[in-house]
């Protein structure tokens, strides 16, 4: 059977005509508005809430919208956009180091390969100033200079210094901004929070999004919640690895849930794999933990020159080091993108030259900078971050040289969306992480936060208005067939699950679909490989039908449930996952296909057959997708060779 | 390391709860002190029991989800460190460990060692906010910030860190006193990489 079919192509994005630095500008004169009185009676569900989901939410109720917002956590400040670290992309050009919007948006459309939107990066680096101004009246503690001005630092793929940052704790400061003007429309009433709700089901009405089945993780109740659009900021599908720097509880079931019911899923083969996080160190590893970008600025990677050179780090002499980053890329040096980093760490293993008890890391090195700035300089800048690495690892790096090899960290891809964040289904838009649309093949470091709350502050609330505008819509509630449908279909699926009765644990089989996952989808994939691992994964997914063993009841808090669900919506989005990276044949940022690749080992796009978006319309379970193009036309830059030598 | 574990179990907030006992051997130093849970849990479900509910969710310290008194510590022995931080280097081969949920009557129990926090979210909307409508934002540099205010670790900053500059907080003494060292100011819920307690 085909792995898949071709359909129409995607011929219109909705992004306005004009010069690009012009066209955000004509959309919000174009969008419709809707007449505050008329706001007050218009439901909008967010699900998510961390720094997507919480700024869209509390911008929304500050508009007049009544917003319904759900989370899986005990709060809403526990959103994973907390654990970011290093920082915030805007282009203040406050150090006049040549910084503008449009080198923003240059940098980061090269430093996606070329696999983005012109129009959607313009408007993100546009927006990107006015993020920190939002930020700072809100009180986030942004890094100062003596004088009480702002400070900033360098972040990989970009030669200006152009990242906010608070401390190493940058996404839990900007999460407990979004959180308070959150929480402040909370207490007005104009926000209806649901923590410890997760989004089953996507509920449609004569097309269009109206509404979600959630279910109540203390009690275990379902119910339907109808509204008259819906916002999905549930965030990224890096678990699907099992191990990577996702917190536990992220997945993909908003989103997955969301595809099967017509919106189509893109590029889900772009996943970031972070060059510096702390090695796995066993098996019975549940989770792997970055460290920051930011340590490039003043840590050097370095490996041994010869293979199985097992001395202490302390012992091999500067001559017999290899810093291979400086060496290969001496423009970028230690700053070079986090793709070619995280491929380089993995060559330099491949070759017998990795270091650590697994072999599989390499020295991320502070000595030189410690000598150069004095002890208490490093302390002030990376001291969270230093301690961090010794409680996981026992190791002191002010000693030792951290060790670091790659991990899952973020994904590019997501729900295809067009100029207005809008789905494929009308009514359902969706921000953040869980969209494809900004970082093309390859995300830049402390573009994460930026994307996620220009979309929820200031791009999504200005267009669902026109959406909403549109209206009015037809009066539904939960007893629509289709919601009754739907809340069934979610019923049957956890009597499913709980009714298997196996003998292996979720974790186990999520535990196998990571190992197939990281070896033929990880950093670097092959046709066989991929061949090999859609195969495997159906057999393994066949197995958890018969074979997994979900403890409890649906009735009552019962996490082993929640997981068997998330595992269950991962086997289905892998099989995708690799069936679009097998039909992408080039290599593009964070896709390295091994049969694509220059003469001295880097991603060879091919931009005749591929400058296009992968867009998946799902049909039904066990049959072949439908794969939309969406061609990708760059006026303002020109697609090269990325070079960071 | 072979550890034995006395967990409080309880199936629901009106259940009376009680300490029970489980041994857990081949306990590896490097585990993180909840992906030791995780051995417990896999084994238990495989046994037809039901696991042990615990909350959790970043795993690196920061989320502020986790939660358990270990030994009747909040997040145990290591000071500054969260339960999911916690490696069981810091434990001995042999010992018993006491597992609790933390006990408190603006904390009561949903089950197991999982506890319902929402009375700090009630207090955040009451009023813990600046209030700054999305849009409204003034030129981030027409508001100067002193540096000793923002570099202090968060756990320390004063409550006036963001006030501008020319406002008091220049006279201000770049720190308040050192938090206090009760146990309750170790369930700080604004949890920190870099928590500072006294």
């Amino acid at each position: 059977m085909e792995l898949f079919t071709e359909g129409d192509p995607i011929a219109d994005t909705k992004a306005p005509a004009g010069p690009i630095d012009r066209r955000w500008e004509t959309r919000r004169f174009e969008a419709k508005l809707v007449n505050p009185a008329n706001r007050r009676k218009m439901t909008v569900i967010v699900v998510g809430t961390g720094l997507a989901g919480g700024s869209a939410a509390a911008t929304l109720a500050e508009q007049g919208y009544h917003v319904k917002s759900y989370c899986y956590q005990d709060s809403p400040r526990r959103a994973h956009s907390i654990a970011a670290q290093g920082g915030i992309n805007a282009a203040k050009n406050y150090r006049n180091d040549g910084d503008s919007v449009h080198r923003l948006f240059y940098d980061t459309v090269k430093g996606g390969d070329f696999r983005s939107r012109e129009s959607n990066v313009h408007r993100l680096a546009e927006v990107s100033v006015n993020i920190i101004d939002q930020c700072v009246a809100q009180g986030v503690p942004f890094a100062r200079e003596y004088g009480g001005l702002l400070d900033t630092r360098s972040f990989g793929g970009a030669q200006v210094q152009r990242t906010f940052y608070a401390r190493g704790q940058t996404g839990q400061q900007l999460l407990l901004g979004a959180y308070q003007a959150l929480e402040r429309q909370i207490g007005l009433g104009s926000v209806e929070m649901n923590a410890r709700h997760e989004m089953l089901e996507l509920v449609l009405v004569d097309g269009k999004a109206r509404g979600i089945v959630v279910r109540d993780l203390v009690t275990g109740e379902i119910s339907t919640e109808m509204a008259d659009a819906v916002v999905l900021a549930s965030g990224g599908y890096g678990n699907v690895f099992y191990l990577s720097t996702n917190a536990k509880g992220c997945n993909v079931t908003a989103t997955w849930r969301a595809h099967r019911k017509g919106a189509y899923f893109a590029n889900p083969c772009y996943t970031q794999i972070h060059p510096t996080c702390i090695p796995v160190s066993g098996d019975h590893q549940s989770k792997l933990t970055l460290m920051s970008e930011s340590l490039r600025n003043d840590g050097r990677v370095w490996v041994p020159k010869a293979k199985g050179d097992d001395r202490s780090p302390k012992d091999i002499p500067e001559d017999d080091r290899d810093y291979y980053l400086e060496r290969i890329y001496p423009s970028f040096g230690n700053l070079v993108p986090r793709d070619i980093a995280s491929r380089a760490a993995k060559n330099v293993c491949d070759e017998g030259r990795g270091v650590g008890p697994t072999k599989l890391g390499v020295y991320l090195d502070f000595a030189d900078a410690i000598h150069r700035l004095g002890r208490k300089a490093i302390e002030a800048k990376y001291g969270n971050l230093f301690e961090m690495y010794e409680r996981i690892t026992g190791e002191d790096p002010y000693e030792v040289p951290m060790r670091i090899y790659p991990a899952v960290h973020y994904t590019m891809g997501g729900l295809w969306v067009d100029y207005d964040l809008q789905s494929s289904i009308p009514g359902l838009f969706v921000i953040g992480e869980a969209n494809f649309s900004d970082h093309g093949a390859n995300r830049l470091g402390a573009s994460a936060l930026m994307q996620g709350l220009a979309d929820g502050y200031f791009v999504l609330p200005t267009t669902i208005a026109n959406y909403l505008a549109s209206g009015p819509l037809d009066k539904v509630d939960a007893s629509h067939p289709a919601a009754v449908e739907a809340r069934t279909d979610v019923e049957d699926r956890i009597r499913r699950l709980l009714a298997v009765n196996g003998d292996r644990t979720v974790d186990s089989f999520h535990r196998e679909l990571g190992q197939i996952m990281w070896e033929h989808c990880g950093m670097e994939r092959s046709e066989a490989g991929l061949r090999k691992a859609i195969d495997e994964i159906r057999a393994l997914r066949d197995q958890f039908w018969q074979r997994v063993k979900v403890s409890g009841t649906g009735e009552e808090l019962n996490q082993s449930l929640e997981k068997a669900g998330r595992v269950a919506d991962f086997f289905e989005l892998a099989e995708l996952m690799c069936i679009d990276a097998l039909h992408r044949e080039e290599s593009c940022g964070g896709h390295f296909r091994a049969e694509h690749q220059t003469p001295d080992g880097e991603a060879q796009r091919d931009d005749d057959r591929f400058a296009y978006v992968a867009a998946w319309e799902f049909t039904a379970t066990g049959e072949p997708s439908v794969l939309h193009k969406e061609d990708l036309k760059f006026e303002y830059v020109h697609p090269t060779q990325r070079s960071y030598k | 390391m072979n550890l034995t574990l006395r967990i409080w179990r309880q199936k629901g907030p009106e259940d009376k709860g009680r300490m029970v006992t489980y041994p857990v051997d081949d306990v590896s130093p490097d585990m993180s002190f909840l992906e030791m849970l995780d051995v417990l849990n896999e084994r238990l479900i495989l046994a037809g029991e039901d696991p042990v509910a615990f909350d959790h969710d970043c795993r690196e310290g920061i989320c502020g989800m986790c939660g358990l008194m270990i030994n009747g510590d909040a997040h145990g022995p290591q000071r500054g460190t969260t339960a999911c931080q916690l490696h069981m280097r810091q434990f001995k081969d042999g010992e018993t460990i006491d597992i609790e949920p933390w006990r408190a009557s603006a904390f009561p129990v949903v089950k197991d060692l999982v506890v319902n926090r929402n009375a700090f979210d009630k207090i955040i909307a009451a009023g813990g906010y600046i209030t700054a409508p999305t849009g409204s934002a003034p030129e981030a540099h027409s508001t100067p910030v002193a540096k000793a205010n923002a570099d202090a670790p968060s756990s320390r900053r004063p409550a006036s860190a963001a006030v501008p500059a020319w406002r008091p907080a220049r006279t201000a003494p770049a720190c308040s006193s050192p938090p206090p060292s009760s146990p309750s100011s170790r369930c700080c819920p604004r949890a920190s990489r870099s928590v500072t307690p006294g």
